[in-house]
């Protein structure tokens, strides 16, 4: 059984261990799923099962939702409240009744996943750090409630290239132990899920994972999805008229576009 | 012409200069990137041209003006979208949002009215005028704060991270506004990224790590080396490189140039 499910038309699960991309075009209704995976709003339809139970059942108020599931909403940075970073990342552990020792182990590690130096930003005010610092030190105060869900909306805005890149990397301490679902509007950082789900006209369905993710890139493109360089290209030609080349590979699909436009110059 | 020489700079709270001896030009007319990992100073060295923050070393000069002798004058002449709309939208609808500069500044209704139709219309936000700013899209609010600053007209934009909310088809559009504003006024842009092919639309692109200035040149000489890249972080620039592929294989286009432009230039062919 999953540890967390959503039924009807935005159908998906999510197993321990598994990290799971929600790929959807700006718009397409993200925020709104990753609240009600959370169970912070009431689903606008079909239900969420926590370990294959509804937890929010008629009569149950929001503030009962099961603490087990965590969401980084996708402007954490401006959630950021405590007066040290210290007493931000352990905000959560404190709630969860682990001992000070615990705590101040779970947040420098956490601090430390992030790419921060604990010693030096400990005692630093939250707001007193760059925009990519706030969004690392939110991201830090989930990781340290070590969650049985993690959601994570929009994770890498304001994250430099490199962080961006290895993002995945930053989730490891949880990988094997939590689940997690990661929406993004990006297929690249959707292919780096082990599976994938394509958020469009408020359903769900999953995608070939990883590399076979592009080979339906025109469905992505027509979705308004981020995709490589080549493939926006081919759709900007199909824009202007031309053609929408069947090739899915990134290096056919060029050589085909340069070999049609190429001979049509020569002409 | 912006002129930051020998700049350094420290938070009263940190132990660390957020920025060390850091020295850039900005000329009338051209776009300055700035990229580096996060925490590198970039942002902190916008507020210093804004004149936010004084240089604890060094000077900054904007068009002969001094951001500490003239810090008033500075401040009007320096347009600056921070990173973070939300720390810059201090009203509850849009038009009001984006009047509020140029009516502290006393502009006469008409003239205010003629700005924010104009700015509006920039950002691709026209008919929103009266919508309410807190329960819009991250992406409309950094529209918002780009509208507020160019209703200011200043001389020089900085703009820091413009497009990070922005949705994919909708940055190139939102920069070559900013473009067709700076060829039109002359202005000068500073723009700092953490997207490559953005920086590579600069003149010149300047690379901070902890603080220093690491990398400074055309986008050639800092984005496609790779010794660069890998100390600063930074990503291969994709559209420039898939650009050089089709030049290289015949076609007609300017590696640099952003793909709708790719697009339209072998679309002509
Ligand atoms: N208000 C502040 N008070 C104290 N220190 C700050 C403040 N803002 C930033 N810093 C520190 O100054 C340094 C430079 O920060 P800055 O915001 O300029 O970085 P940045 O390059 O813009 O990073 P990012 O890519 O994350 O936006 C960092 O070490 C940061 O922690
Ligand atoms: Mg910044």
């Amino acid at each position: 059984m999953a540890v967390l499910e959503h039924t009807g038309n935005r159908s998906l699960y999510v197993d321990t261990g598994e990290v799971v991309s929600v790929l959807g075009a700006p718009g397409s209704g993200k925020t709104r799923l990753a609240l009600e995976l959370a169970f912070l709003v009431r689903p606008e339809e079909g239900a969420v099962l926590f370990r294959g139970k509804n937890p929010m059942t008629k009569g149950k108020r929001l503030q009962e939702r099961p603490r087990e599931v965590t969401l980084l909403v996708q402007n954490a940075e401006d959630q950021l409240f405590a007066r040290t970073v210290f007493d931000d990342v352990a905000f959560g552990p404190r709630h969860l009744m682990l001992d000070e020792d615990e705590i101040e182990q779970r947040v420098n590690m956490a601090l430390e996943t992030v790419g921060l130096d604990p010693a030096e930003v400990h005692d630093r005010s939250p707001f007193a750090l760059s925009g990519g610092e706030r969004r690392r030190v939110a991201l830090a105060g989930v990781l340290a409630m070590e969650p049985d869900v993690l959601i994570l909306d929009e994770p890498t805005a304001n994250l430099d290239p490199r962080t961006r890149n290895e993002f995945l990397s930053l989730l490891a301490p949880l990988r094997g132990r939590s689940a997690i679902v990661w929406l993004t509007s990006s297929a690249r950082e959707a292919a780096l899920a082990d599976r994938i789900y394509l958020l469009m006209d408020g359903r769900t369905r999953e995608v070939a994972s990883g590399s076979e993710l592009l080979a339906d890139w025109h469905v992505l493109a027509d979705a308004g999805i981020e995709l490589p360089a080549v493939y926006e290209l081919a759709r900007s030609l199909k824009g202007l008229g031309g053609a929408l080349p069947a090739e899915s590979d990134a290096e056919r699909l060029k050589s085909e576009i340069i070999q049609s436009y190429r001979g049509r110059r020569a002409r | 012409m912006i002129d930051v020489s020998h700049v350094s700079f420290r938070y009263p709270a940190d132990s660390e200069p957020a920025l060390s001896d850091v020295s850039i030009r900005v000329e009338p007319g051209e776009v300055v990137a700035v990229v580096g990992p996060n925490g590198s100073g970039k942002s902190t060295l916008g507020r210093l041209i804004k004149g936010l923050l004084l240089p604890a070393r060094g000077t900054i000069v904007v068009d002969g003006l001094d951001t500490r002798m003239a810090n008033r004058d500075v401040r009007r002449t320096v347009g600056l979208v921070f990173q973070n709309p939300n720390s810059q939208i201090v009203n509850a609808v849009v038009q009001d949002e984006v009047a509020f500069g140029p009516e502290n500044v006393g502009l006469p209704p008409d003239e205010i009215r003629r700005r924010v139709r104009e700015a509006l219309r920039a950002v691709e936000l026209e008919g929103r005028e009266l919508d309410e700013c807190h329960s819009m899209s991250m992406a409309a609010k950094q529209r918002i704060a780009l509208a507020s600053v160019l209703a200011m007209e200043p001389r020089y934009l900085i703009l820091d991270e413009p497009t990070a909310w922005i949705e994919p088809g909708g940055r190139w559009p939102l920069l070559s506004e900013v473009l067709d504003w700076k060829d039109r006024t002359g202005g000068g842009v500073v723009l700092i990224t953490h997207r490559m092919d953005e920086a590579q639309l600069a003149t010149r692109v300047y690379g901070l790590l902890h603080g220093r200035l690491e990398a400074a040149g055309s986008p050639a000489e800092v984005l496609h080396v790779d010794a660069i890249r890998t100390r600063l972080g930074l990503d291969v620039p994709e559209t420039y490189a898939l650009g050089e592929d089709l030049q290289r294989a015949g076609l007609p286009v300017e590696p640099g140039a952003p793909v709708e432009a790719l697009a339209e230039a072998i679309w002509r062919s």
